[in-house]
């Protein structure tokens, strides 16, 4: 992989609050990864991949019918707290660029409200509260794919 | 005083002085002034003469239900049609009315969007009569499987509408840009709201560049072309209407029975970029490759050094290599 493009993926790392970053060419494969603990401009660290998924950036798995994502990286949340992707798709924050969010993080919402939008195939589907609370965790950045069943949102009640 | 009327006086490409219709609408001249300024940005053509006045420079042919009825099919016989002047957008309209008791096969059309939806904000260019703008609201009560095909069975349902009115050579990018020439004809969006495990309602949007002016048509920010710029003798936009308001509604109904496999099988044969090199866009990320058709659920497959792989989103553009 092209140095200058390894590069750029560390910038974009540094840029978002995202602590990993796996991307597939081909043969090849890069890992970045940093620990979320130290907030001050952690170097991003390179590592050998690990897995043989063959899985890319925004690809999807088995098609629509992949199983709920795995859920190491949780803590102990209540189950009925958690908003999950209900389909494989890009999630948006906004209903388009330059809109404000749908909701943030803090904010009251009641039953029925949209939080996001996740995009698959030009179907622009809307994910709504199916119960009212307040927005305790915002899991996923707008622009990145998500998988089914993946949590999006932390919704705790008010 | 509604541009409805004033475009009613003009809609038959004669000139009209300032005074037959002020006096026509009952108001003051400024305010036909007015009124011609605001149609003007709607994107449409008035000449204006010293002394012989204001005239529309192509006649025009108003979407009208009845007519826009006498085209439809059986199945879309129940269908509610609501015909607007201008409006925002269609899909908006209806998004407003996702949920509520009369959304399911409402189906509204506009003469003119101010602010026609593309994909992620991306603009509709709608102006004046120049296009069919229109959008269909339908609940699915158990939603088929690999619904999100439904996009794919959109763009093969207008395909099959534009053939049944002897329009052909027109093709889909994945998933449903309709393109003819190589450019643009028309694009559909939809938007959906699901309740885990129960009723699913859909707004499919469709719009098809009838006839824009060529100004707008090199604004377009990518190779755009019209039905008028292919076709020799253009149907009504009525007709068009009600064969396309048919052709989505029989399609909704086959499918909410009989699943997505007949239409992806009819989407293969239409698809424009089997076989090409292409770039698809993803969250930030180009990736080069070669198309290979869609998967069974109409997920894109790619060629990407070697490896074929599946996607359900991102932008795709076809590439030219010299």
């Amino acid at each position: 992989m092209d140095i200058r493009k390894v590069k750029k993926l560390i910038e974009m790392l540094e840029e978002s609050r995202i602590d990993e970053i796996e991307i597939h060419e081909g043969e090849e494969s890069v890992r970045l990864s940093r620990n979320s603990a130290s907030i001050t401009q952690t170097p991003a660290v390179i590592q050998a991949p690990e897995t043989q998924s063959v899985k890319g950036y925004g690809e999807t798995g088995a098609g629509m019918e992949a199983t709920p994502a795995a859920e190491s990286t949780e803590t102990a949340e209540p189950e009925e707290n958690i908003v999950r992707a209900p389909m494989v798709g890009i999630f948006y924050e906004a209903q388009a660029p330059g809109k404000p969010s749908f909701v943030e993080l803090g904010q009251v919402v009641k039953e029925g409200d949209v939080l996001c939008i996740i995009e698959a195939m030009k179907i622009m589907n809307q994910v709504e509260a199916e119960r009212g609370g307040v927005i305790s965790k915002i899991m996923v950045e707008t622009g990145e794919p998500v998988e089914y069943g993946q949590p999006l949102f932390v919704i705790r009640e008010a | 005083m509604d541009s409805r009327k004033l475009l009613e006086c003009l809609a038959d490409n004669e000139y009209h002085s300032g005074n037959r219709l002020s006096s026509q609408a009952g108001v003051s001249r400024t305010a036909v002034w007015k009124e011609i300024k605001k149609l003007r940005r709607f994107g449409l053509t008035i000449n204006s003469r010293h002394g012989k006045g204001y005239r529309l420079e192509d006649a025009l042919e108003f979407l009208n239900e009845t007519e826009i009825r006498n085209e439809l099919n059986q199945p879309a016989a129940g269908s509610r049609i609501e015909v607007l002047f201008e409006t925002d957008s269609t899909n908006g309209y209806l998004i407003d009315r996702l949920g509520s008791p009369d959304f399911h096969n409402y189906i509204v059309l506009a003469e003119c969007q101010h602010d026609g939806k593309g994909r992620r904000g991306k603009t509709w260019v709608s102006p004046f009569a120049g296009g069919l703008y229109l959008s269909i609201g339908w609940r699915f009560e158990a939603p088929p499987a690999s619904l999100n095909a439904l996009s794919l069975a959109a763009g093969v349902a207008v395909i099959d509408a534009l053939k049944k009115l002897g329009m052909t050579g027109v093709y889909l990018k994945w998933p449903n840009d309709v393109i003819c020439d190589h450019k643009k004809m028309g694009g559909i969006l939809l938007q959906s709201r699901s309740e885990t495990g129960v009723s699913c309602d859909v707004v499919i949007g469709i719009g098809i560049n009838v006839c824009l002016p060529g100004e707008l048509k090199s604004a377009i920010e990518q190779p755009a072309t019209d039905l008028s710029s292919n076709f020799g003798q253009l149907p009504s936009r009525n007709k068009l209407a009600g064969k396309i308001i048919g052709g989505q509604v029989s399609m909704l109904n086959h499918v909410a029975d009989e699943g997505m496999g007949e239409y992806i099988a009819e989407w293969r044969k239409l698809d424009y970029l089997s076989g090409r090199k292409a770039e698809l866009l993803l969250s930030g990320q180009s990736l080069k490759g070669r198309v290979k058709g869609v998967d069974d659920n109409g997920l894109l497959l790619m060629e990407i050094n070697g490896v074929t792989r599946k996607f359900s989103s991102g932008e795709i553009s076809v590439r030219v290599d010299n």
